[in-house]
């Protein structure tokens, strides 16, 4: 499983990121954690950030989803 | 649109309670001068005989004792706005390109993002899917010097005649540049999208335990990212104070058309975070900075700095960058030169 975090670096990116590695801990699951920084990469999925993507799907963007939610996706 | 209503009200209530605090106070402080008593002092006096060292931190208490209510309540509201505005809302108004494109960009752009992070990608969001070049500059420009807590906080610590000056020339400022930019000099680079956004409204049904938790930890996020900035911000002008005079202040930043020059080119090169210009600005007023400068900065100080403009020329030509970068400088000098004209000096408190 591939996860990308879609956001220039600021205070709520770095809350999603955490939030993801909980959600991965708690269900027991190994994803490769790719952070996106970059302006033309980032515009290019979403429009508000933080964004997350998984398996190159945007589950969530604009917001910091819940750890309850991310391990829904993660299945 | 239950989630929207009850962060409408939740804002609404939290307006009103300030304004009756900033009314009851400014009642209290002219009831006083009308009896002829004098003001309480500031509760840390900055003297000929403070050891310079002390300064910062003193200037730094006085601020806090001025200004906590009116931060307080402004860290809610951008908490509030970021939790119960739906941010789809505001994007859907935005993929026609009429002219009224441009107001929505400028005037609903603060409803988007309190954080100036996310800014960017908005912005390429609007010009790329949307409206196109003109309003997704409106965007740009506006949003970050008109957001609520901004003007909340410069009415509160500098005066609520600058703050609607600043809604005013901002708005102008950002819907004139845009429309020069966009709709004219690059009229046919970014013409938007013509299918206009696919966008899926959130579920709007409200769980106020769940919505509550997420105001609360949306404005402690804004708190955990703003506070230190400003705190950075008032120790400079706390150097500042230590370091240049009265009389040099004046001379750069005095009233006229080269200082009001000066400082619309500060505020386009300087990374100002939001909220962080308020108190830099109470700091250069207290050394003897004069509207014009100051207003020249509150324009163009938020909405464009080295870093942005760099951020920004990722997503659209460094041309297009360079155009409104200038624009907006000569916005800010116009801009401050009438705010100058109109208000030729405020009293601080």
């Amino acid at each position: 499983m591939k996860i990308e975090i879609l956001g220039p670096g600021c205070q709520n990116c770095k809350r999603l990121e955490e939030q993801v590695k909980k959600a991965l801990e708690e269900s027991g699951k190994k994803a490769k954690i790719e952070k996106i920084m970059d302006y033309r990469k980032i515009t290019e999925k979403v429009m508000f950030t933080p964004g997350l993507v998984i398996d190159g799907k945007v589950v969530s963007e604009g917001r910091i989803p819940s750890v309850e939610e991310i391990k829904k996706w993660l299945k | 649109m239950k989630k929207l209503r009850f962060g409408m009200l939740i804002i609404f209530l939290l307006l009103a309670s300030l304004v009756v605090y900033e009314w009851n106070s400014a009642l209290t402080r002219s009831r006083m001068l009308e009896e002829g008593k004098p003001l309480p002092p500031d509760p840390f006096p900055v003297t000929a005989e403070t050891p310079w060292w002390l300064i910062p931190l003193y200037t730094l208490g006085n601020y806090i004792s001025k200004a906590w209510v009116c931060l307080t309540v402004a860290f809610l509201i951008a908490g509030a706005m970021e939790t119960f505005i739906p941010k789809q809302l505001i994007i859907k108004h935005l993929s026609s390109k009429s002219i009224k494109a441009y107001f929505i960009a400028a005037l609903g752009g603060p409803m988007l993002s309190v954080c100036s992070c996310s800014i960017i990608p908005i912005f390429a969001g609007i010009y790329r899917r949307g409206a196109g070049l003109g309003p997704a500059l409106a965007f740009l420009l506006a949003a970050p010097a008109i957001n609520p807590a901004a003007i909340l906080l410069t009415g509160s610590m500098i005066g609520w005649n600058v703050a609607l000056g600043r809604i005013l020339l901002a708005v102008s400022a950002a819907v004139i540049v845009s429309f020069i930019v966009g709709g004219v000099i690059f009229r046919k680079s970014g013409a938007g999208s013509e299918e206009g956004f696919d966008i899926t409204m959130p579920d709007e049904n409200l769980q106020i335990k769940q919505a509550m938790k997420e105001w609360g930890i949306n404005t402690w996020l804004f708190v955990k990212k703003i506070i230190p900035l400003i705190l950075i911000g008032i120790i400079i002008v706390g150097v500042i104070k230590v370091v240049l005079t009265p009389e040099i202040i004046a001379q750069y930043l005095g009233q006229g058309l080269l200082q009001t020059m000066f400082a619309s080119a500060m505020g386009v090169i300087i990374y100002t975070p939001t909220l962080v210009e308020v108190p830099f600005v109470r700091g250069l007023l207290e050394m003897g900075m004069a509207t014009g400068p100051m207003l020249a900065f509150l324009l163009t100080g938020p909405a464009l700095s080295l870093p942005s403009v760099l951020g920004v020329s990722r997503v659209i030509s460094w041309k297009i960058v360079l155009s409104y970068a200038l624009l907006m400088f000569a916005m800010g000098v116009i801009g401050g030169m009438l705010f100058a004209y109109f208000v030729p000096s405020i009293n601080l408190v």
